[in-house]
Formats: C-alpha cells, sequence, structure tokens
C-alpha cells in the first residue's frame, strides 16, 4: 500500500521502481525526500555528513529532539514515520567530485541540495557527465517573490530551481517558505521526469 | 560576428566563450554556461555567428 493513495496502477509502478538521490539532507534535501516519499517514492538514496543544529529547525525537516544526530539517520527516521516500507541508502560521506559519481550510480534522477555555490557547482560538475537528469537550486533564500522562483532546463540534462540570484552570502536568511518552495518545485520534477510529464 | 547572449543578440569580436564572458565580467566559477543548448565546461570553444550562450548563477542556499 502507498501512502500515496491518488496513484493509478502504472504510475505506481513507475514511481515504486525508481531510485532518486538526494544530494544533500539540508533544507533542500530533507524536504524534498519529505515530498517524494510523500509522493510515494520508496527507493532514495541520500548523502550528507552533517548533524542536525538548532538553526537548521527554522527550514528543515528536523525537530528539536533530534539535535546533534546524523542528518541522514534523523530523516531516514522521519521519512518512515510518513512510509515505514521504504528502500532508503544512507550515506554519511561530505560529498566530492570523486565520491559523488560512485554514490549515486545506481539513481535514475538525482536532486542536488547543497548549501554553498562552491559545493553545488562541484557536484554539478561531477555529475553531468553521467548523463543522467538532476534536478538543482540556485536562488531562494529571504522573502517574498514566489513567483521569482523559476525553473528552466538546460542542456539536455540539467533542470535548475531558484531566481538565480538570491544568495545567503548578499545578507539574505535561508528561511522555510522560499526553501520550501525550491524544495516542493525539485520534488515536483523528479515526479514529473519519471511519469513523463511537462516539467 | 553576432551571437544571442542571454537572449538578446551582441555584436562582439571575442573569438571564444572564454574571452567573450571574461569581456563581460562574468565568474564562470560559479555558474552554468549553455552554449547551443548544452552546456559546456571548456571555455576554450570557439564562438561562431548565431551562438545562443546562456549564463545561469549558482548562489548560495539550500
Amino acid at each position: 500500500m502507498s501512502v500515496n493513495t491518488y496513484l493509478s496502477d502504472e504510475e505506481r509502478l513507475i514511481i515504486e521502481s525508481a531510485t532518486i538521490g538526494i544530494a544533500g539532507a539540508g533544507g533542500l534535501g530533507s524536504n524534498c525526500a519529505m515530498h517524494l516519499v510523500r509522493a510515494g517514492l520508496k527507493r532514495l538514496v541520500i548523502a550528507d555528513f552533517d548533524e542536525v543544529s538548532e538553526s537548521n529547525l527554522n527550514r528543515q525537516f528536523f525537530f528539536r529532539d533530534q539535535i546533534g544526530r546524523k542528518k541522514v539517520d534523523a530523516l531516514a527516521e522521519n521519512l518512515r514515520r510518513i512510509e515505514p516500507d521504504l528502500d532508503l541508502a544512507l550515506h554519511d560521506i561530505r560529498l566530492t567530485s570523486e565520491n559523488a559519481g560512485p554514490a549515486f550510480e545506481e539513481c535514475q534522477v538525482i536532486v542536488e541540495a547543497l548549501d554553498s555555490a562552491e559545493a553545488k557547482s562541484m557536484l554539478l560538475g561531477a555529475l553531468l557527465p553521467m548523463d543522467k537528469p538532476i534536478i538543482s537550486a540556485s536562488g531562494l533564500a529571504g522573502w517574498g517573490r514566489s513567483c521569482e522562483i523559476g525553473q528552466r532546463r538546460i542542456g539536455r540534462n540539467l533542470i535548475l530551481i531558484g531566481d538565480t540570484t538570491s544568495d545567503i552570502r548578499s545578507g539574505l536568511a535561508p528561511v522555510s517558505p522560499r526553501v520550501g518552495i525550491a524544495a516542493a518545485m525539485e520534488a515536483n520534477a523528479v515526479v514529473a521526469l519519471l511519469l513523463g510529464l511537462e516539467i | 560576428m553576432t551571437i544571442t547572449y542571454q537572449g538578446n543578440n551582441e555584436d562582439t569580436e571575442a573569438t571564444t566563450v572564454w574571452d567573450f564572458l571574461n569581456k563581460k565580467g562574468v565568474d564562470v566559477r560559479s555558474a552554468i554556461i549553455e552554449l547551443d543548448g548544452e552546456i559546456i565546461a571548456d571555455m576554450s570553444i570557439p564562438l561562431k555567428n548565431g551562438s545562443v550562450l546562456n549564463v545561469f548563477r549558482i548562489v548560495s542556499g539550500g
């Protein structure tokens, strides 16, 4: 039984057999994973080296009693509260240009959900040659301007979500509404890709 | 020659992607470069008349 009872049998087959990679379990990754599980995805590969901290609770899918725990473990616990029957591959690693490819080799679609511009660029450089669809995000900090968080296809395999300008380094805070919008858009793009729908 | 950059036609004397973006002051280290519908990593690729070049900034936050 899927948590998403709105799927047709054909859609369920596609969704439940897909393996999706999520690079980062912070604001984007934890919320994107939550949306994917609610959509009916059962097989996720999640990579993150970090631990839950108090400053994460303003936007990330964690709870106060999980502070100090590894993000991949805390996220797995939370996702299994939505859907106990999950096949999760958890990598407690800092992603590098060397280990990113092997970590997500089995995935059909990979979600870039890292924080710094340098890490995002590194990951895209490592994963784009794999010729798999990648959903990335750039420009989601601050408040307001929801409709400026757009999405565009770049090249054959990259879908970029965000306004490409709202940078936390310019003093804008990473806060739940805009980060959540981008995370939901990343998840929506994954499911649309899997189902062959317009992104 | 004339290329399309960020959706606008521009006349340029630049011969390569690097040359063009360098003159524009674009920091390519945190950007995705798309040339004629393909993401490129090699900035030494020559531009040609009618090339379509797009730059997408990668900024921090997640």
